[in-house]
């Protein structure tokens, strides 16, 4: 286990010799898009691309972990809540969009049917937000009443996005890459607020963007309307949406999966993120880690040509199933969730042991950085200016799987979680960002490598990879006067501090500078 | 008389004199130079400017950390004309370590390395093998390099000297062993203004004949600086 240069560039080599011709073509009719597009298969798809984000799911998993009648209401709810918005996305009869894919509390949903109708596509974006805002309120709040009503807030934005999917079986997952799918997310705010950008904003008829306020020179919100009001709007526009009837299928699921059948548990070995479901969830001390390449929107954006989005296509793929290697094979961990130009990890091993979870974890993201600043700018010199920034924290953690047999997303639930991806996005290429738990926990010779940003509100790391790491190691045996031995016969120069055969001891010479 | 006898070799003006390696002894130094540096950094090569009479050895010093990272420096080693009595100089031959100033233990701008204080330099030009030292001692404080922008720049790893003549009068203290009330006393015959004989008290004033005292250090003090500096460092 542990980073290697060598066996890093050999897989990215395969990788890329069995990836294929990309080709990228306009989705120009209706299809299902989990099934057509792959790592190679990829489409311009127009559409709405819709986030919506439950904002106290992360503290409620925190906070729900202390009573295990609680936490079993909690994970009870979490599992329903997002069967149901399944539902109110992906059925034919109510929005018949496309679920993407559940980011721990954050929806990401998607209209492109029909094809190409900005206006239709616009119309159920802006609805999906007022529905699942709606629903929430009087639905499912009132189903599951805990010490605080759930909220949300959304954001969404329409337009182009290239549409692929990661390669392997059965580890597969939709990605759009294109400034609508980013902007959706970036939009949104504080809980419950719902957002739209400019784009579709001017796309929606009028007498729906009568019900939006300008906020600043992109972002729109959408005003609160009553029930009555909504269920107006809804009939005008043929959407088919009955809160009576989400109630009642809440209740049967309630009935489906009562608390006795809920379980969770700790977790003595690696978790097998497959066998987890509704009936089997975990609750482990562990580490998330978030790894993201920072700079591809723009890398993105600014591929003109098709020859140049291919070649981004092929980075990102690249760069996707690198990270991933890193985490499940370099390292003891688990890759959670690809989100867009993102990775998503969790280290949980050995159980509660938390000096050796944020060790492995932070391990892994030096590996992280190891691999994009040397091996894969190596293999793929287009990448080079791409930088990867890693947040990592450390806590308590649902772990589980949610969803249908069809389609299901791993997810992770608790405040390290969004801890760490907080740390991700307020650090910049290059950075790895710690919690101050994760800090304390680390052994002397990695912790020293990070400083307290205040700005930042982590211990930050810059430009830390593997070799830095060997460097600061060696830096203690130089100050203490002591040899090295030098091993230079073959095709590179290795520095040791132990005697290796064919080396030479060397005793460094105090050095001096003339003036 | 031998440059006489005989024909310039190519590429050499008869206006110059003749080059180390132009000089028998220095062409089977050269040659056995060769095969030490084909041996252990198969990474530099020679470069002969016939012109000018100079030598140069260069190429990448490839790096490998222990998790297989390469790191490449540039390096280039010009050869003086006295070679090998005189010890050759190397350079951060691309710029890797900049800034080139002393704090980083470079004398020149051009990256000049200072690996040691000239009194306690390793090059031994008896030594048919100090090449191999020198490039060793080479590669290692590059590696320091390495490691001290690793450390943030903060501290030169392991032993150092201070800069200039302050690392001459800590060189001349560890010669007397810390004594500097001796070093001291002795000023004035390390600069030549007093001469003692070797059967003549010491002026440590430890009342014992010099040649038993401290004439040892004063001889390797006076070896290892020249008058001028030493002139500079203890003036009358």
């Amino acid at each position: 286990m542990g980073w290697n240069y060598e066996k890093s560039l050999e897989r990215i080599q395969e990788h890329l010799d069995g990836m294929g011709e990309i080709e990228i073509q306009d989705l120009v009719r209706e299809a299902d898009l989990n099934s057509l597009l792959t790592e190679t298969c990829c489409r311009r798809v127009h559409g709405a691309h819709v986030y919506t984000y439950v904002a106290n799911f992360p503290r409620m998993a925190t906070d729900c972990a202390v009573d295990e009648a609680e936490y079993k209401r909690f994970l009870q709810a979490v599992h329903l809540y997002q069967r149901e918005v399944a539902r109110i996305v992906e059925d034919a009869d109510k929005f018949d969009g496309l679920r993407v894919h559940f980011q721990g509390p954050k929806l990401h949903a998607l209209f492109y049917r029909p094809v190409k109708q900005t206006e239709r596509l616009a119309v159920l974006a802006f609805f999906l937000q007022l529905v699942l805002k709606d629903f929430t309120n009087s639905v499912f709040n009132p189903a599951f009443p805990f010490s605080e009503d759930f909220t949300i807030a959304g954001g969404a934005d329409v337009g182009d996005a290239t549409g692929t999917r990661n390669g392997r079986k059965g580890d597969r997952e939709l990605l759009f890459l294109g400034p609508c799918a980013n902007h959706a997310a970036k939009i949104i705010s504080s809980a419950g607020r719902l957002r739209v950008t400019k784009a579709l904003y001017e796309a929606l008829p009028e007498n729906l963007r009568a019900l939006c306020t300008k906020i600043d020179e992109d972002v729109y919100q959408i005003n609160s309307v009553t029930q009555k009001r909504l269920d107006e709007l809804l009939d005008e526009y043929k959407i088919k949406w009955d809160r009576e009837a989400s109630a009642e299928r809440l209740a049967e699921d309630k009935r489906k999966f009562p608390l006795k059948d809920i379980e969770y548990s700790a977790a003595h070995v690696l978790i097998d993120l497959d066998a987890l479901s509704i009936r089997n969830n975990k609750r482990v001390t562990a580490a998330s880690i978030f790894g993201d390449v920072s700079g591809f929107t723009a890398y993105i954006d600014g591929a003109q040509t098709d020859e140049k989005k291919k070649e981004a296509l092929r980075v990102l793929h690249a760069i996707r199933r690198e990270m991933a290697t890193v985490l499940t094979k370099d390292y003891e961990g688990l890759r959670v969730q690809y989100q867009g130009d993102r990775v998503q990890g969790l280290f949980h091993m050995p159980k509660d042991d938390e000096g050796k979870i944020a060790t492995e974890a932070v391990e892994a993201a030096i590996g992280l950085q190891s691999s994009m600043e040397k091996t894969i700018k190596k293999k793929l010199p287009e990448a080079k200016d791409l930088r990867l920034a890693v947040g990592v924290d450390l806590d308590t953690t649902l772990v589980s799987k949610l969803g249908t047999r069809a389609h299901r997303d791993r997810i992770c639930l608790g405040e390290p979680v969004e801890n760490a991806a907080a740390h991700e996005e307020d650090c910049e290429g290059g950075e790895i960002g710690i919690s101050k738990r994760v800090y304390d926990a680390l052994p002397e010779r990695l912790s020293k490598h990070f400083s307290y940003d205040k700005s930042k509100c982590c211990y930050v790391a810059k430009d830390l990879t593997w070799d830095k790491v060997e460097q600061a190691e060696r830096a203690a045996a130089y100050a203490a006067g002591a040899s090295v031995f030098v091993n230079s016969g073959g095709p590179g120069i290795r520095i040791t501090g132990e005697e290796a055969r064919g080396a030479r001891q060397v005793t460094p010479s105090s050095s001096w500078a003339d003036e | 008389m031998r440059g006489r006898s005989h024909p310039p070799l190519p590429g050499r003006t008869s206006s110059r004199p003749k080059a180390w390696y132009e000089r028998a002894s220095g062409a089977a130094r050269l040659s056995h130079d060769r095969a030490l540096v084909a041996g252990h950094y198969p990474t530099l090569s020679y470069r002969i400017n016939e012109g000018e009479g100079r030598v140069y050895l260069e190429g990448p010093l490839i790096y490998v950390a222990g998790c297989g990272i390469p790191t490449e420096v540039e390096l280039r080693v010009d050869f003086p004309f006295d070679y090998p009595n005189g010890e050759p100089l190397a350079f951060d031959a691309a710029d890797r370590f900049l800034p080139h100033d002393m704090d980083r233990h470079f004398s020149t701008k051009e990256g000049c390395c200072c690996l040691w204080l000239p009194p306690k330099s390793r090059w031994d030009p008896k030594d048919p093998d100090a090449l191999l030292t020198f490039l060793d001692e080479v590669v290692v404080f590059f590696d320091r390099q390495l490691v001290y922008e690793a450390g943030g720049r903060v501290a030169w790893p392991g032993g150092e000297h201070a800069h200039g003549d302050v690392g001459y009068l800590e060189w001349v203290a560890e010669e007397f062993g810390g004594d500097t009330a001796a070093v001291t006393a002795l000023a004035p015959v390390f600069s030549g203004a007093v001469s003692v004989g070797r059967n003549d008290p010491c002026p440590c004033g430890k009342g014992i004949k010099f040649k038993r005292c401290h004439a040892p250090a004063v001889e390797r003090v006076r070896g290892g600086i020249g008058l001028a500096r030493l002139r500079r460092l203890f003036p009358l």
